[in-house]
This record gives C-alpha cells, structure tokens and sequence, in this order.
C-alpha cells in the first residue's frame, strides 16, 4: 500500500513538472521581443508605445519577411527613433517593437486584446488584416485631429506629401491610415521579347489589349511564362480578380464570359512551365515575359546597365570599382600601375587609389562595354490595367493608431517622425534590399530617392543609354495617377486557397468562378 | 449545526469549483456578450447592432442555412437512428455487431474524413471520374447546392450510431407488457410505434434531441475544414459568420449574432422541454 502511495506521488509530481517546463517552453517559442528595441523590463513599462510585427526567423537578421518578399523597416525605424528620443531628452516617447514568429499568433492575440479594451498602440498595414473592415468597425483613430491640434514648429504639413497618395488613408473624411511606402506597378521586360509578342512599349497595356499577346505567349513553343515564379505570376491574377469587384456597390463581374476568357488564358500563362512553387525564370534568358517591378535583390534596379554589371560580377553599381574584380586580376593591374609612370609615391594614397581606378578601368573597358552591348537590353511597361488611363502605385507600408490606446498622442509623434524626410529617406533606401523597390511618400525624400537612380557623368557611353532608361522610369513613377491598398486579407485568406486549387487544376474554371462568386458576396456583405 | 444542514454545506463547498468555471467560463462571457450586443463604438447603441444584422445579407444567408441545416438534418438523424434502433431490436443476434460498427464514424478523426471525402467528391475526384466515365454530366459537389446535402449526410453518419445506441437502450426499457396489451387490442406496429413507442421514450428522444442539436454545432469543425473560412453560400452557417466576425473585429456584430443564435437554440430546447414535460404528464 505504502509502495504504491509513493509511486503514486512520484508520478504526479513527474507530470507536475512536465507540465511546467512544457507551459514554459510553449511561451518561449511562440511569441519574443525584439532584443534592438526592447528588453522584458520595456516591455513591462506601460508608457511605451507598442508595435505589434511579425517577423520572418530564417530572414531575421536581414529583417527580411520571405512571405510577402518585402524588406521590412520597422525595426529600424524604432531602433532609429528611439535613438532620436534619447538624444532629445524625450525617451518616455520611445517604441517597443513586439515580434512574433508566427504571423496568425500575432493577429489571433491582437483580436483577442483588442475585443479586450486593449491591444497595440501603432498597427501596422498588414496583408492579414482585413483593413476596411477594421475601419468600419472604428477600430483605428483619426488622424486629421491630431494634424489640425498640433501647433508646434514639427506640425505635419500635407503640402509635403502627395495629396492622392496620402488619401488612400481617407475614408469617409477621415484620415484613418497613413501610408509610410509605395511601389510603382511596373513590369521589366527586355526588347527582344517585347518585339517578339508584338509588344509596343509607348502603349499603356489593359488586359483587353494584352489579351493577344497572352494568347500568342500560350500558343508559343518556348518555355517562356508570364512572370518569374509562381506567386508573382498568381498576382496578376489576383489583381485582376481585385480589379473586378466594385467595393463600392458590393458588385462583381465575374460572371462575365471576358473575365472566364481572361482568367483561363492567365491559368494556362501561369501553369506553363511552372513545375512547381520554386520554378524561377527569369528576363535574363527571354524565359518569361515579365519581371515584377524595378528590382533585383543583387544588383539593384532592371536596367541594362545593372544586367551587364550584375553578370559580370567585376563591377558593382554605376561607376567602376576596381576592388571588385579578381584577386589575381588585380595584382596583376597594380603590379603593372606600381611599375609605370602614372605611380607617384608622393602624391598620396587618395590620389593614387584614383589613378589606379583609372588605370584599371582603361584596361577593362574593352571588356566591359563589348558585356554591356551584347547584354539583355531591358525596358519597361506600366503593370496591366482595365483602363488605359490608370498608372498606379501600390501602398506597401502604413500605420493606424488603435482606437483602444490611452497613448494616441505618442502613437502620432512616431507616425509623424516616420513621415519627416529623414526617416524617409533612410526606409526607401533600406527597402531596396528586399525584392519591391519601395518609394518614399515625403516629397522631399522621393526627389532624393529618384536622384539616387539616376547616373553621374562618367566615361561609359552605355550607361548614358542608360541614363534615358532611368529619366523614362521616373517620370513614370511621377505620372502614377491612382494608388491603392492592396486586400491583402481577401487575396489571401478568403480567395487564396481557392486560386491555389484553380491553378493547380485541382477544380475546374466554372467551380472556381460559382465560389469565388460566392466567397467575395459574402466576403464584401459581411 | 444539524446533519443535514452541515452536508448541504460541504455539497456546495465541493461543487463550488464547478460552479466557478461555469460562471468564469460560461456565465459571465455570456453576460459580456448580451452587454456588447448593445453596445457599438463604445458607447450604448440600444437595438441598433441587432436591426443592422437583420439587415446584413450575410448574416441573412447564415441564418437562413443554419435554419435549413436544422431542420433538416436533425429529425432525419432521429428518424433514421430511431428506425435503426427499432430494426435492431427486432434483430438482437446481430444488433451487438452493428451498435459497434454506428459507433465507428465517431472514433474516425475529421482530418482523415475530410481527405476521403475530398477524394470522392471533388471536381477531379472519383465520384465525378465515375460519373464521367458512365457518360453523365459531372457534380460540383463542393460549389453547389449539393454541398449542404453533403454536410448533412457527414452530419448523419458521424452522428447515427451514436443516437441509435441512445435510442437501443430506450426501447430496451419499455415494459413489454403496454406493447402486448395493444396487440392484443389489435393494434398494428407502425400504429403502436406512434401511440405508445414514442410517448413512452420521450425522455430518451429528448436526451438524443439535446445531442443531436449540440453536435450540429460540432458540424462546423467538418464544414470548416472541408470548405474554408469561406465557404459557398450555400453552407455559410452562423458559425461561420461570427467566426469571421471575430477576425474582422466586428465585436457588435459578433455579439448580437451569437446571441440571436443562442436564443434560436435555446428556444428550440424549450419547446422541447415543454413538449417532454406534456408527455411525462400524458403518461
């Protein structure tokens, strides 16, 4: 009997402590605390104003979300305004960035708070969160009324900031979202394929015009697809299913035979030759029609000039750099240099480093331009509309103020921050190493951010080709007459799965149509 | 203190950890809801929340098909699981065999029913390859009106073996005597069935009621796994609509929907009851 008592002990004190160390290692992996921003001591300070992210851990040090491919700033945004508080003496102002490592954690726990009276403070546009809803459900708080309250010398002067851009933020007279970045809708392509599919690049494509070259794409022998990869290539076909409801009037056309027509030659444009979700194809090699945007992770925006340079993997941006090429190479230019005449020890090492720059650039110049003229000649096309007239800019970043926080105020000053130039500046810049090439929205920082594209004068003659290239992509940029925030919530959690099935041939073109009919009714009346 | 009065005590000092869950986890949650209900924006907003959800087209096809789901699936799941139970009883040599076998829909797990049935019945899938291969049009089981007829049939067959146990052990403790009286008065069966069988399992019918109407409510686990957050609106039930009002941060919305669907089914028992109370009374 007394054997049995203690053994019975011994168990429940086994399951005891199980349980505890199970308990605590399931809070340890679900949810931490960005160690930049925040430390548990912050995190328990009420005063701090609270951002809630998710963030990609495999990405993480990049702080880059591989889900949406888009380089995320928020983190150093608060690292950066929290520094701007300490140095002026304003640290009760400061950010605590919240970081979860699983996206549908975040959102079930901020729904949780915030049905609670509570939540984060600054919440950030998020391809999870159904923004309209929460708009309408008055979860987020006017910002005009801080705007119009705030006398200081810092005040916030919508004349910095362009007026369509900012509006996407306004519903109903109120400003309830301010947009921080955007990207232009644009595809690269590369003069040969635009030739090839009859493509005329002075002409604004709409999905009616488009049509034949989608059909002559299909029909073509070549393993040529749409887009790069999968998800890129399923983009176009969620924004052409988005393009198709009128929110306004909770209306769709899907019932029409053009938008069967257009979404079956998409399906077949996307699948061919897309084995799988890694397939990648690429400009580079005329293997699909389009790149997405502006971008390359490596080399930095599709021009010409960046192909060749890119490829060649001796030079890096517009200019020259010498310390890019081969080790070998290089002693061997700098044995040469040391031996000629152009070599004067006196003359100083900057000096020297410049002649040598020189040096070695005259002797690679053959090379380099002959790469550049034999190189993919890539140009661009504005991103397929319905209208011809419409040129847009997608919202990729912004931020709400919750209705729930008693530190709105806070909230606002770091929205405010976010919108100077400075920090402008530096997010646009930041977010050139993700795979969107994101634009700032303050006036004054976009201008810089475009002088930044462009090329200084220098020796070689293609990339002044290149510069009309750069000169032709930011007036477009400047000419983009509509913005739009993207339902990254419907795209991906009411239609999302649905698209997946349809492409994957999972279920035929009239299924997908009755539910994705019946999803986006429900979807818009709810 | 007297005996009896010190065991009353104890009786609520043992039951009070029972109570306290009921009351943290059941009761005051409820009390919240009915508050929300009223309340949009944070301030009180009266019957408003409740006119603007009967005016939501929505929440309008939930209702309507929850009502369908209702009051079709479950008198069928009592029809066909009293009419089981009824033939079994007549049969008791291989009755054991086949209590079991009801039994075994229960113990599949959903994930592994959905697969199958997403095998059979998808566009693709072997239901249509067959259909397709006798020379008939295929069946969009999943996007048409089909797909609430599919939901009913998962809900019976999950469900009837359990309901005909309830219902075997009912008809096991009828008094054999009322029955042969009334043959002997020269009643026939479907007649006696009517007239004495069912009056006198009352009890039991209301006991199966009660779990068939609390499963249907576990038919949204199948339903969400077969169909999505968003299914067609064709088995777009009520659950479905406060679940994405949860992540819509609708809370107005989602209260008084939840009530509206509370009260529904708390109704429904009462009537019941009332019903179970008239027949005790009859007997």
């Amino acid at each position: 009997m007394k054997y049995s008592k203690s053994l019975f002990k011994g168990i429940l004190s086994i399951i005891t402590v199980v349980s505890i160390l199970f308990l605590c290692s399931c809070g340890g992996e679900e949810e931490y605390i960005t160690p930049n921003t925040a430390n548990s001591s912050e995190t328990e300070n009420p005063n701090k104003v609270t951002i809630y992210t998710y963030v990609d851990r495999e990405n993480e040090d990049m702080h880059y979300d591989n889900d949406t491919m888009f380089y995320y700033p928020l983190l150093d945004m608060a690292h950066m305004y929290n520094g701007y508080c300490m140095l002026n003496g304003e640290g009760e102002n400061s950010v605590t960035v919240v970081k979860f490592d699983s996206r549908d954690r975040m959102i079930q726990q901020m729904s949780t708070e915030i049905m609670a009276g509570g939540g984060p403070d600054i919440i950030v546009l998020d391809n999870e969160l159904p923004i309209s809803k929460l708009i309408d459900q008055g979860a987020f708080v006017d910002m005009n009324t801080f705007i119009e309250n705030d006398k200081s010398e810092k005040a916030l002067d919508m004349k910095n900031y362009n007026q369509s851009l900012m509006d996407t933020g306004v519903y109903n007279g109120k400003r309830y979202m301010m947009p921080m970045l955007y990207r232009p809708d644009i595809f690269i392509t590369n003069t040969f394929l635009m030739e090839e599919y009859g493509i005329d690049k002075n002409t604004k494509p709409t999905y009616k015009t488009i049509g034949d070259v989608f059909e002559k794409l299909q029909n073509s022998e070549k393993t040529v697809s749409l887009l790069e990869g999968y998800q890129s290539s399923k983009e176009i076909l969620l924004q052409y299913i988005n393009d198709n409801i009128d929110e306004e009037k909770l209306t769709t056309s899907f019932d029409t035979k053009e938008f069967r027509e257009t979404i079956e030659t998409l399906k077949k444009l996307i699948t061919k030759d897309m084995k799988g979700e890694d397939t990648e194809h690429s400009v580079d090699d005329n293997t699909c029609l389009f790149a997405k945007g502006s971008f390359n992770t490596e080399s930095g925006i599709y021009t010409p000039i960046n192909y060749a340079l890119y490829n060649m993997q001796g030079i890096s941006t517009d200019t020259f750099m010498s310390y890019d090429l081969e080790q070998v190479t290089l002693e061997e230019y700098a044995n040469e240099f040391f031996s000629s005449e152009e070599f004067d020890p006196l003359n100083g090492w900057e000096n020297n480093q410049k002649l040598f720059d020189d040096y070695v650039y005259e002797q690679e110049r053959g090379n380099f331009e002959n790469y550049v003229a034999n190189s993919v000649q890539t140009t661009f096309i504005d991103g397929i509309t319905e209208n011809k007239d419409i040129s847009r800019g997608i919202v990729t970043c912004g931020f709400m103020i919750n209705a729930n926080s008693d530190k709105q105020e806070k909230a606002y000053k770091f929205i405010k921050y976010s919108l100077g130039e400075r920090m402008q500046r530096f997010i646009s810049y930041d977010t050139t190493y993700g795979e969107t090439y994101n634009l700032p929205v303050n006036n004054e920082a976009f201008k810089n951010a475009y002088t930044d594209m462009r090329y200084e004068e220098n020796k070689v003659n293609h990339i002044t080709k290149d510069s009309s290239f750069m000169e032709r992509y930011i007036n477009h940029i400047k000419n983009i007459n509509t913005f739009e925030v993207r339902d990254g919530y419907y795209n991906d959690k009411v239609i999302g799965d649905l698209t997946d099935d349809y492409l994957e041939g999972k279920i035929s073109v009239d299924n997908f149509i009755t539910n994705l009919n019946s999803k986006t009714k429900i979807y818009l009346y709810e | 203190m007297k005996f009896e009065k010190k065991q009353v005590v104890w009786a609520y000092i043992f039951l009070l950890p029972s109570l306290i869950g009921i009351a943290v986890f059941y009761v005051i949650p409820y009390i919240m809801c009915v508050y929300s209900s009223f309340v949009s924006k944070g301030s009180f907003a009266g019957l408003d929340n409740y006119i603007k959800l009967f005016q939501n087209k929505a929440f309008l096809y939930a209702l309507r098909n929850t009502v369908i789901f209702t009051a079709v699936a479950i008198p069928l799941l009592m029809i066909i699981s009293f009419l089981i139970a009824k033939f079994l009883a007549s049969f008791k040599k291989i009755s054991a065999f086949f209590r079991s076998a009801y039994l075994m829909p229960i113990v599949i797990p959903a994930a592994s029913l959905i697969y199958v049935w997403q095998l059979l019945f998808d566009d693709y899938g072997v239901v249509n390859n067959l259909l397709s291969s006798l020379g008939i049009d295929t069946v969009q089981f999943f996007s048409s009106g089909f797909s609430m007829v599919m939901i009913i049939i998962i809900y019976i067959w999950k469900n009837c073996g359990f309901c005909v146990i309830l219902f075997t052990a009912g008809l096991a403790n009828l008094p054999k005597s009322v029955h042969e009286s009334a043959y002997l008065e020269g009643a026939g069966g479907f007649k006696t069935t009517i007239k004495i069988t069912l009056p006198l399992i009352t009890p039991t019918t209301f006991f199966v009621f009660l779990m068939a109407v609390i499963n249907s409510f576990r038919m949204f686990r199948e339903s969400f796994s077969l169909f999505g957050t968003y299914p067609n609106e064709n088995i777009y039930f009520l659950q479905n609509f406060i679940n994405n009002n949860y992540n819509n941060f609708n809370y107005p919305q989602l209260s008084s929907s939840a009530i509206v669907m509370s009260l529904i089914f708390i109704g429904l028992m009462l009537i019941f009851f009332l019903y179970e109370r008239k027949s005790d009374y009859l007997e």
